[in-house]
């Protein structure tokens, strides 16, 4: 077993509405990302992917549970203050929109040497242009970028200037919010073979958060599924896929689009509006590596 | 493609022309404008070349004479050659509404980005503190300031223009930077532990700069204004400190002398340059909108 890079414990996030009303995004999750290894998060909208992503890159103060970034107490504050500019630099994410997550004012030359100027970070390649360039030969992009504004590039190209971005620190974790969400079917193919592919040659961690199934299958190692802020199974890629075993799990992949239109308009779609999966329990483990959200004492929770 | 294969005809979607601009909507740059407040810029820098005498020099024998060969824009009633005044008097009120235009635009930056980025309540109790200078006569405000100062200088006068009427830019910055500040370049940003200065430089800075841009050249027309109406009443720069302003202030003097021209010509130089730069203001605000309904 290889070490843990990310050990996140018991973390629970909640957005207050008003003085009575607060919602749940993250309750009580745990669990943990190894060296080198792509965990995929998926889950339905409003699952609580995205809240768990930012809080792991402090944007959210968590109201309780711990996560340790290579045995850093990332919400202490002494312990963050004294390894400030460590978990700035080794932690880094991309986000969903790349229209929005670019300064449409700034060139992609300045995006992408944003981080060494902040940081101060003189690299082997001489100047931040230098840099810059180079980040952008390994995105899959030529020099002819280096002075063009966001607002003239196309979708994928701009989602490549922004993982340009995160890579100029050299991180040990990305973080990707949904990175390809926002993008049309051939260039999501483009991207997600970028990420093997820089995951291939750099090792890094990713934790990658998406909610297309197939794509999760074919890039992470582990996946992690998500349901009304609370983890409800976490297993090795194949063994999730394989044998499914919480409830919503199982319809999760059963809604998996079957690339074949007789059996496609042959399958039966359970009626998931109106089902309600329960999120009491504990992550157990079933078999090895195989966690699923379990009631105390009992065997995997049944559908109610 | 409409090329020159007979028997086909196009059908569908016609190609469309390039929508023409109207004179109207083209906002074309206020060319006057930029050359007259050009030249009066540079005859005031250049005031020793361009001034035919010592502006400060007073010719008891020519007082209160008309616009002649000699004096071209005749001589006030304490003999001073007005068209030499014009120059070197420009150089004090222009600088005053550079400077004070510098100062106030800063603070106001400053003021309203950290009321932007900070939490609800600070903000509250910022902008209520903004609103709250915001209600008292600036004008009262700067005789109250220049008081307390003291003797009034060029630089004491800009100074406190300068620190008076920054309040309506802050808020315009403040509700920009409110805006902007979920942006996820900014979040990235501050996730790579970039500083205040840094995301008001880099990210705030360049986009909320066209929203103030015209009140910023609006607030050098105020402060010029300010100036010369402090002078006016007497309040501001010393009768001996050659400005517009004070030059302006011997007019009821001159009205009684039906001398017209110690006090058309200085107000006439005062208000062509107000115009020019309503004009420059016009013109950038309206350029900076059309820039964004393109987008």
């Amino acid at each position: 077993m290889s070490e843990n890079i990310l050990e996140v414990s018991h973390l629970t996030h909640y957005f207050k509405l008003n003085k009575k009303v607060s919602i749940k995004a993250v309750d009580d999750v745990s669990f943990q990302v190894r060296k080198g290894e792509i965990l995929g998060i998926v889950g339905e909208s409003g699952s609580g992917k995205s809240t768990l992503a930012r809080c792991l890159m402090n944007i959210y103060e968590p109201k309780s549970g711990k996560v340790l970034f290579e045995g850093i107490d990332i919400f202490d504050k002494k312990a963050y203050r004294e390894n400030k500019k460590f978990l700035q630099t080794q932690r880094q994410i991309i986000f969903q929109d790349s229209a929005s997550s670019l300064n449409q004012r700034m060139k992609a030359k300045d995006i992408i040497a944003e981080p060494l100027r902040i940081n101060h970070i003189r690299t082997e390649r001489g100047s931040a242009e230098a840099e810059a360039s180079f980040q952008l030969k390994y995105v899959g992009l030529d020099d002819s970028f280096l002075e063009r504004y966001p607002s003239q590039m196309s979708g994928g190209q701009r989602q490549r200037i922004a993982i340009a971005r995160g890579l100029t620190t050299e991180p040990d974790l990305l973080i990707a919010d949904e990175p390809v969400a926002s993008l049309d079917v051939s260039i999501q193919a483009q991207i997600i073979n970028l990420f093997k592919h820089l995951q291939e040659e750099h090792g890094f961690s990713i934790v990658f958060i998406a909610h297309d199934l197939s794509m999760v299958e074919f890039l992470c190692d582990r996946v992690a599924v998500m349901y009304h802020g609370r983890i409800v199974e976490l297993a090795d890629t194949k063994s999730l896929y394989e044998e499914p075993l919480h409830p919503y799990t199982k319809d999760l992949l059963s809604a998996i689009p079957i690339p074949d239109p007789i059996l496609e308009r042959k399958k039966v779609r359970p009626d998931y509006s109106k089902t309600v999966y329960d999120t009491e329990g504990q992550l157990k483990e079933v078999k090895r590596g195989h966690f699923v959200l379990t009631k105390e004492g009992g065997e995997a929770v049944e559908n109610k | 493609m409409a090329t020159d294969n007979n028997g086909f005809q196009i059908v569908g979607p016609k190609q469309i022309s390039a929508p023409v601009l109207s004179e109207q909507t083209k906002h074309r740059l206020p060319s006057v404008s930029f050359a007259i407040l050009g030249m009066i810029v540079l005859g005031c820098l250049l005031a020793n070349v361009t001034a035919t005498k010592d502006p400060s020099y007073m010719d008891l024998m020519n007082y209160t004479k008309a616009p002649n060969r000699e004096f071209l824009f005749g001589t006030d009633n304490l003999g001073r050659d007005i068209f030499s005044c014009i120059w070197y008097g420009g150089r004090i009120s222009l600088s005053v509404g550079v400077i004070a235009t510098v100062i106030s635009t800063v603070l106001a930056i400053l003021y309203g980005s950290v009321s932007g980025l900070a939490s609800d309540m600070v903000d509250t109790i910022m902008m209520r503190g903004a609103e709250i200078v915001l209600t008292i006569p600036s004008i009262l405000l700067v005789i109250f300031i220049q008081a307390v100062l003291g003797e009034p200088t060029t630089l004491s006068i800009a100074f406190v223009i300068g620190i008076t009427s920054w309040c309506s830019i802050a808020k315009v910055v403040r509700t920009e930077v409110r805006q902007l500040r979920k942006s996820e370049y900014i979040v990235a940003s501050k996730c790579m532990g970039g500083s205040f200065f840094h995301i008001l430089i880099r990210h705030l800075g360049p986009n909320f700069i066209s929203a103030i841009m015209f009140m910023v050249v609006m607030n050098m027309r105020s402060a010029i204004v300010t100036e010369s109406t402090l002078s006016f009443m007497g309040m501001g720069l010393p009768l001996e400190v050659i400005s517009w302003g004070s030059l302006l202030s011997l007019s009821d003097k001159a009205l009684m002398t039906k001398a017209w021209w110690i006090i058309m010509i200085p107000g006439l130089f005062l208000i062509v340059v107000l115009f020019c730069l309503t004009n420059i203001g016009n013109w950038l605000r309206t350029s900076v909108s059309q820039k964004e309904s393109n987008l």
